[in-house]
């Protein structure tokens, strides 16, 4: 059984490379469903409506150049593109990349979500919206 | 054409490498520049034809 195991899972984010400081990421591909139920019909009938996506990316903080804050801080408010990969490999059957674009940002945690003493500051953010295309090759 | 120096060590670009406007469609330049990612490196107007 070859199932997956998360271990270099890839994350670029406006064509920068954070997967070395990225905790976790959930892409959710997801389309609107639409009813369209109408007499005479005994059951729920829908119809696909527009993509709805979301990524959520959680990533160390770093202010260091070109890190985490230097990427992130004016992405907010904005819209851009973010590709996710299994593993940093090449694009292959066994290794999609899902790219996300026009995806809009709408807050960022500099200083983590808690802000508690002693704490590791994690910034997640959240990227809605935007149209997600696979590839294989 | 604007065109602009990567400047970091973790875009898809390899640093030093010089792209242009096309390259960069459906990211977002502004913040890319704001995080010293790029570098624009010249605009050339361009002639209108006559």
């Amino acid at each position: 059984m070859a199932v997956s195991v998360l271990k270099n899972a890839s994350v670029t984010i406006n064509a920068v490379d954070l997967s070395s400081l990225v905790e976790s990421v959930v892409l959710t591909f997801s389309i609107d469903q639409l009813e369209v139920t109408a007499m005479g019909m005994t059951g729920h009938r829908y119809d696909d409506g527009l993509q709805s996506n979301q990524c959520v990316v959680n990533l160390y903080q770093d202010f260091a150049a070109s890190k985490t804050e230097a990427t992130v801080y004016s992405l907010v408010g904005t819209t851009t593109t973010v590709i996710v990969k299994p593993d940093s490999g090449a694009v292959s059957a066994t290794n999609p990349s899902y790219t996300l674009s026009n995806t809009y940002l709408a807050a960022h945690t500099p200083l983590g979500s808690s802000g508690r003493v002693g704490e590791m500051p994690m910034v997640q953010l959240t990227f809605t919206g935007g149209d997600l295309v696979k590839a294989t090759s | 054409m604007t065109t602009y120096k990567v400047l970091s060590d973790n875009m898809v670009w390899p640093q030093g490498t010089t792209i242009s406007d096309s390259d960069l469609e459906g990211l977002n330049v502004q913040a890319l520049v704001d995080g010293g990612h790029l570098k624009a490196e010249n605009s050339k107007p361009t002639k209108d034809k006559e």
